[in-house]
C-alpha cells in the first residue's frame, strides 16, 4: 500500500508526509513496547528507522512481542523485528543493530544523526544513559514504559524535565542480617537462595553475603554489636557443643556439631573444606556437603546466636539428604511453571538432584554461572533452596511459578498496555517530526488501569511537560551531595557504587581541586595508569578527600560534568552491604556508632515507607517506578500520589543482555526489598 | 428439556455473560426476529441463515450459548502466556482459553487488526471474523494484510493456538456462538441489528470506530453483568473462590442512542456527540465526511440539528469541525490506542476479571486524552 501522505496532510498540514518520511528515528529496544512502536512508526509513515536491541527472543515474549514467531526463538530481536516490519512496509528502511546502546560506538555523533529517539527500554541504567546522550546530542527523546495495566510516554529535550531530573526509587535492600540469619518472608529466602547459587557456581565474589559459608567461617551477623555477645554453642539437639571463635576474620570452623547419628552425610563431609565444588569431589559428596553445611551446620550456628531468638523462633534443622531419598525426582519432569507449592521433602529431592546434575553436566561452567531465571538449573536450585530455607524458618513455602516471579523480578507485561504506549509514543513522534523537532505541542501521557477524575473521567491522561529540576546534575548543573565514611570507602568503591551504579555514569573521572584522582584517557602513560590503579585501592580519606570536599566528576562518554559535595559520616549504614554504605542527597542517619544500626531511620527507610502504597516490589526492583520518588536534593521531596501510581518499564523488553538485565532488575543486587511496610514494622518491633 | 449439568466452571461462564445458569436452562429460547424493514437490510447479514463454519456449536441441539468449560492449560500455553498469567492469574487465563470473540464489520481496518492482534495474543480459544462490506477504505500499511484471507493467515501464524475462523455466510444467529461481539466501523443500522441480537442472546456487545484523530468504543454488557473485582496486580494468581463477584448494569446501545444528550461540561470530551454525529452522517451520506468545506458544513449543520433535537445544553462545534476535517484520514497510532483499550475490555469480559468501562471510551489524539463517559439512561 502507498504511504500515508493524504492521511498525514489532513491532520498535520502540508508537507507533513514528507517531513515524517524524511525523519530518521532511533528506536532503543525491540521488546514489548518496541514491537508496537516499530509497527506504529511504520503505519504512520516513518521510513527511516534504526532499532537497537541486544536481546534474543524467548518463548515468554511471544504473548505480546507480536512481530516474533516461534521459529524466531533464540534469534535477535532487532533483526527479526526489522524483517517483520519490512514485510508490510517494504519502502521503509529499517536498520537493525544487535548491540547494547551503552556501547562506545553509540557516541554523541551517532545520536546526532537522528531526528528523534524513542526509548522502549526496561532498565534504569540504559534509560539514564540514552537520556544523557540525547541531551548531549540535542535530539528529542521520547521515553516510555509499561507495567501491567499502567504505562506512560513522555518527551525529553532541553528546557523540559529530563529523565535524571526525577530521582528514581532507590534500590530497596534488606539488612544483611535479615537474609543471612532472620528471614521471615518468602522473598528473603529467595534472595538468599540466589546468593547461594552464585556462591556455589558463580565467580568468586567477596561481596556475596554468604561468603562465610564458603570460606567456612562463622556466620557474620549483621549486627556487629552482638558479635561478641552471642553465645555460640551448638544446638542442644545434638547434645554437643563447642565454643566458636567470633571474630569476623577468624578461621574457626562451623561447629562440628552433627554427631553422626542424625546426619549420615557427616561422614562424607569435611567441615573444613570450602563449600564450593572441587575436582576431587564427586557430585554426590558435593551435594551432601552443601546440604549439610547450609541446612544443618549453618542453622546450628544461627540457633546458637541466642540474641536473635528472643523475639522470634529459631530455625529448625532439616536433614535434606535423608528427606531427598523419600521421593526421588526426575528433573526433566519438574514443571517450573507449576503453581502447586513444593513441600519440604520434594524441595529436598529437587535440591539434591539439581546439585548433582550441575556437577554431572555443567562442571566446566562452574565459576562462571550466575543466577538467570531462564536457566533451568538455576531456577530449580533457587526454587528448592528457597523452600528449604523457608521450611527452616517457618516461612510459607512457594510454588516454582511464584518463586520464579520473585527471583527473576518478572514484570507483568501485556500486549494491550504496550499497544497503547506504542501508540502514544508515535503520536508524540508525529508532533515532533511535523514541527521541525519542536516539542511545544508534546505532552506526557499516562495509561492507567481504571478511569480517574471526578467530573471528567480519563483513563489515558495527558499532562503538560514540566520544567527541569534545577537540582538535576545532568541537565541543570545540580550538585549532588554524597555522605560516606571516607575512612572506609575506597576510590574504586566510590566510582563503582556511587558514580557508576547509583548515578549510572559510564567512565567517570574524578578530580579534587587541581588534583586528578582518576582519569580514563586510553593513551595514558604507564605511570599514570599505575597511579590511578593505586588510587583506586586507597580510601577517599587517604586521597585527601575530607568532609566538605567538592569533587569534580566528568564522564566524556556521556558528555557530563558535575560537582559532588562530600560529607564524612563515620560508620555509615554498617548494616548494609558495602555497595550501599552511602547516602545520596538524603537525610544521613545520625552518626551514633553505639546505637543498633537497624534502628536508624535512614533516608532509604523513609522512602520505603512512602512507596508502600505502590505495592509493587518489581517496580522498585527495576528502579523504574517512574516519577515516584523524591526530587534531587535534601528537603525537596515531592511526592505526587497520582504519578506514584504510574510505574514504568517492562523488564522483558531489554536491549541489554538478559543476564545484565536481570542484574538491573535486582537479581544480583543484594537484598532488594519487596515489602517495605513489613520491613519497617519489623524495625519498629525490634526497637 | 433436561436440566443440563452445570458445573462450577460452567457457572462461571454463565456469570461472565451475565446469565443465571438455572434461569437460562429453563427459559424458552428467544426467537431471533431481527429482519429489518425491507430497505434497511444489510446485504451481508441475511445471505444465509445458517452458519457455515462452526460444527461444534451447530451440533448443540438445545441452542444454548456455546459453553466451553475452562480447562487446564497445557505446558505450552503456560510458557507462552507466563507474563500475563502473572498479571491476571491462572483462572482468568483458563477462561480466556475457553472463550470466543467475534469481530464484525470493517475487519480489514487497522483498528480491527489491532483488536484482533490483542485478543489473539491474550489466548482466546476462537476468534471469528465477519466482513460486512469490502468497500472500506484500505488502511495504509496494514500490518496483518490487506484482505481477510491475508489477515487470517497472519493471525494464525502469530498465535497458532487460537482457532481463527472466517464466517463466510453470516447471520445474526452467529452471535450466540460467541462470548463477546465487537462491531468495528459498522453503519448504525448494522450496529442496531447486531446489538439487538446480542441483547437477545445475552452476549456482551461492543461497538466502535476510529476516524482520523478520534476513536471510540461503546460497551453494552447487558442489564446484569457479573465480574470478578480485579485485585491489585501485585497479588498475581490467586484462588478464585476468595474473590468477590460484583455486578454492573449497562445501558443498551439502542437506549443510549435514543436518549437525550447528557449535561456536558466545558471540560467534557464530547465523545458521544462526536460518535453520534459521525455515525448519523455516515448513515445519511453512506460515507464519512471528507476534508472539504462542503462536508465540514454538512457536519456542523447536522451537529446543530442533533444538538437541538437531543436537547443538548452545551456543544463543541469546534471539535466537530476538526473531526469532519480529519475523519477521512487513518492514523496508525490512534488505531493502536483505541484497539488497545478495546482489546483490554474484551479480555476483561471474557476472562471475567476486572471491571469493564461503563460505557463509552473516547480517545482524541489531539489532546491525547482517553475519557470514559456514561451515556444514555442507567441500564
Amino acid at each position: 500500500m502507498l504511504p500515508t501522505s493524504d492521511d498525514l496532510q489532513v491532520i498535520y498540514g502540508p508537507n507533513a508526509a514528507e517531513r515524517v518520511a524524511k525523519s530518521s528515528v532511533l528506536v532503543v529496544g525491540a521488546g514489548g513496547v518496541g514491537c508496537e512502536l516499530l509497527k506504529n512508526l511504520a503505519t504512520a509513515g516513518f521510513l527511516r528507522i534504526t532499532v537497537i536491541d541486544l536481546d534474543t527472543i524467548d518463548v515468554s515474549n511471544l504473548n505480546r512481542q507480536f512481530l516474533f514467531r516461534r521459529q524466531h526463538v533464540g534469534k535477535s530481536k532487532a533483526i527479526e523485528a526489522a524483517n517483520a516490519i519490512s514485510k508490510f512496509a517494504p519502502d521503509a528502511q529499517i536498520r537493525p543493530m544487535m548491540a547494547n546502546v551503552r556501547d562506545n560506538t553509540f557516541d554523541v555523533t551517532f545520536f546526532r544523526q537522528f531526528t528523534l529517539v524513542c526509548n522502549a527500554l526496561d532498565n534504569l541504567e540504559a534509560r539514564r544513559h540514552v537520556n544523557r546522550m540525547c541531551l548531549a546530542a540535542d535530539v528529542p527523546l521520547i521515553e516510555s514504559g509499561s507495567t501491567g495495566y499502567n504505562g506512560q510516554a513522555s518527551v525529553i529535550a532541553k528546557g523540559v524535565e529530563c529523565y535524571d531530573c526525577v530521582q528514581r526509587l532507590p534500590q530497596k535492600t534488606y539488612a544483611v542480617c535479615t537474609i543471612r540469619s532472620t528471614p521471615d518472608k518468602p522473598v528473603h529466602c529467595i534472595v538468599w537462595a540466589k546468593y547461594l547459587f552464585d556462591l556455589l557456581f558463580g565467580p568468586d565474589d567477596d561481596a556475596n553475603v554468604l561468603k562465610d559459608l564458603d570460606l567456612n567461617r562463622s556466620p557474620t551477623p549483621a549486627q556487629p554489636k552482638q558479635n561478641g555477645e552471642a553465645q555460640h554453642t551448638a544446638s542442644a539437639e545434638n547434645g554437643h557443643s563447642e565454643p566458636l571463635d567470633k571474630h569476623q576474620n577468624g578461621q574457626s570452623p562451623v561447629p562440628d556439631s552433627a554427631n553422626g547419628k542424625h546426619f549420615e552425610e557427616q561422614k562424607q563431609t569435611d567441615p573444613r573444606k570450602r563449600l564450593r565444588y572441587s575436582s576431587d569431589d564427586t557430585a554426590h559428596i558435593f551435594a551432601e556437603r552443601v546440604a549439610h553445611r547450609v541446612f544443618v551446620a549453618d542453622i546450628e550456628a544461627q540457633r546458637a546466636m541466642e540474641d536473635l531468638w528472643r523475639q522470634r523462633s529459631p530455625p529448625i534443622l532439616f536433614d535434606v539428604t535423608s528427606a531427598a531419598k523419600k521421593e526421588p525426582v526426575s528433573l526433566e519432569k519438574v514443571d517450573l511453571l507449576s503453581q502447586s507449592v513444593w513441600d519440604a521433602d520434594h524441595s529436598a529431592a529437587v535440591f539434591m538432584a539439581v546439585l548433582r546434575d550441575i556437577i554431572n553436566h555443567r562442571v566446566s561452567e562452574i565459576g562462571s554461572l550466575t543466577f538467570d531465571k531462564d536457566d533451568n538449573h538455576a531456577m530449580l536450585f533457587v526454587a528448592a533452596a528457597a523452600n528449604l530455607r523457608a521450611n527452616a524458618y517457618g516461612v510459607p513455602l512457594q510454588s516454582p511459578f511464584a518463586t520464579k516471579g520473585i527471583a527473576g523480578n518478572i514484570v507483568h507485561a501485556i500486549a494491550t498496555t504496550n499497544a497503547m504506549v506504542g501508540g502514544i509514543i508515535v503520536l508524540e513522534a508525529l508532533k515532533i517530526a511535523t514541527s521541525d523537532g519542536k516539542i511545544d505541542k508534546c505532552v506526557t501521557t499516562f495509561v492507567s488501569q481504571a478511569p480517574r477524575g471526578s467530573r471528567v473521567k480519563t483513563i489515558l491522561c495527558p499532562e503538560m511537560l514540566t520544567k527541569p529540576n534545577p537540582k538535576c546534575f545532568v541537565c541543570s548543573n545540580g550538585q549532588p551531595h554524597v555522605s560516606v565514611d571516607l575512612d572506609q570507602f575506597t576510590l574504586k568503591q566510590f566510582r563503582e557504587y556511587v558514580l557508576k551504579k547509583k548515578l549510572s555514569m559510564k567512565e567517570p573521572e574524578v578530580y579534587v581541586a587541581n588534583n586528578i584522582l582518576y582519569e580514563t584517557y586510553h593513551d595514558l602513560d604507564e605511570d599514570d595508569v599505575e597511579m590511578y590503579q593505586s588510587n583506586c585501592n586507597k580510601t577517599l580519606a587517604k586521597l585527601n578527600v575530607e568532609n566538605g570536599t567538592q569533587l569534580t566528576i566528568s564522564d566524556f562518554k556521556q558528555n557530563l560534568k558535575c560537582t559532588i559535595h562530600i560529607s564524612h559520616t563515620e560508620n555509615l549504614l554498617l548494616d548494609k552491604p558495602i555497595q550501599e554504605r552511602f547516602v545520596l542527597d538524603g537525610n544521613v542517619p545520625v552518626p551514633t556508632p553505639q546505637a543498633d544500626s537497624n534502628d536508624h531511620d535512614s533516608a532509604e527507610d523513609v522512602d520505603a515507607d512512602e512507596v508502600v502504597e505502590v505495592g509493587e516490589e518489581r517496580q522498585i526492583a527495576d528502579g523504574v517506578a517512574d516519577k515516584s520518588a523524591e526530587r534531587l536534593g535534601p528537603g525537596a521531596r515531592e511526592i505526587n500520589s497520582r504519578e506514584r501510581a504510574q510505574p514504568d518499564g517492562e523488564v522483558a523488553n531489554a536491549h541489554v543482555p538478559s543476564k545484565d538485565r536481570e542484574r538491573d532488575a535486582g537479581t544480583k543486587r543484594p537484598l532488594e526489598e519487596s515489602n517495605a511496610r513489613e520491613e519497617s514494622q519489623k524495625k519498629k518491633a525490634r526497637s | 428439556m433436561a436440566m443440563p449439568f452445570v458445573g462450577k466452571e460452567q457457572q462461571f461462564v454463565y456469570a461472565v455473560r451475565g446469565l443465571d445458569p438455572n434461569r437460562v436452562s429453563k427459559a424458552p429460547l428467544l426467537p431471533i426476529r431481527l429482519l429489518p424493514p425491507g430497505n434497511l437490510q444489510p446485504k451481508a447479514l441475511f445471505l444465509n441463515h445458517k452458519t457455515s463454519t462452526m460444527p461444534a456449536q451447530e451440533d448443540r441441539p438445545d441452542g444454548q450459548p456455546p459453553v466451553t468449560a475452562p480447562r487446564e492449560l497445557t505446558g505450552e500455553e503456560a510458557a507462552l502466556y507466563d507474563r500475563q498469567i502473572r498479571l491476571w492469574g491462572l483462572e482468568a487465563q483458563r477462561k480466556l482459553a475457553s472463550s470466543s470473540v467475534l469481530l464484525a464489520g470493517d475487519v480489514c481496518s487497522l483498528t480491527a487488526q489491532e483488536l484482533a492482534k490483542n485478543v489473539l495474543l491474550a489466548g482466546v480459544m476462537r476468534l471469528g471474523l465477519v466482513e460486512y462490506d469490502d468497500k472500506y477504505k484500505k488502511a495504509p500499511r496494514s500490518f496483518l494484510g490487506d484482505s481477510v484471507p491475508a489477515i487470517v493467515q497472519s493471525l494464525k501464524e502469530m498465535n497458532p493456538l487460537v482457532n481463527v475462523q472466517v464466517i463466510e455466510k453470516p447471520c445474526l444467529e452467529v452471535v450466540k456462538q460467541f462470548s463477546v461481539v465487537c462491531a468495528i466501523g459498522m453503519s448504525r443500522k448494522e450496529e442496531l441489528l447486531m446489538t439487538e441480537a446480542c441483547r437477545a442472546a445475552e452476549v456482551p456487545f461492543l461497538a466502535g470506530r476510529v476516524a482520523g484523530v478520534i476513536g471510540w468504543v461503546f460497551l453494552d454488557l447487558g442489564d446484569e453483568y457479573s465480574y470478578q473485582k480485579s485485585e491489585s496486580n501485585v497479588s498475581g494468581p490467586h484462588d478464585s473462590a476468595s474473590v468477590s463477584m460484583k455486578t454492573a448494569s449497562y445501558c443498551s446501545y439502542k437506549a443510549a442512542l435514543d436518549a437525550n444528550w447528557g449535561r456536558e461540561t466545558a471540560r467534557s470530551a464530547f465523545g458521544w456527540h462526536v460518535a453520534y454525529t459521525l455515525q448519523e452522517f455516515a448513515s445519511r451520506h453512506s460515507r464519512l465526511p471528507s476534508a472539504d468545506e462542503t462536508d465540514v458544513k454538512l457536519m456542523t449543520e447536522l451537529y446543530a440539528e442533533l444538538s437541538e433535537s437531543k436537547k443538548s445544553k452545551r456543544t463543541n462545534t469546534k471539535l466537530i469541525e476538526r473531526v469532519a476535517n480529519t475523519a477521512s484520514a487513518i492514523l496508525g497510532p490512534v488505531c493502536a490506542i483505541v484497539g488497545g483499550m478495546w482489546g483490554r475490555e474484551v479480555i476483561k469480559i471474557v476472562s471475567g476479571k476486572g471491571e469493564p468501562l461503563n460505557n463509552l471510551f473516547f480517545f482524541n489524539a489531539e489532546t491525547s486524552a482517553g475519557s470514559v463517559e456514561r451515556v444514555g439512561p442507567p441500564g
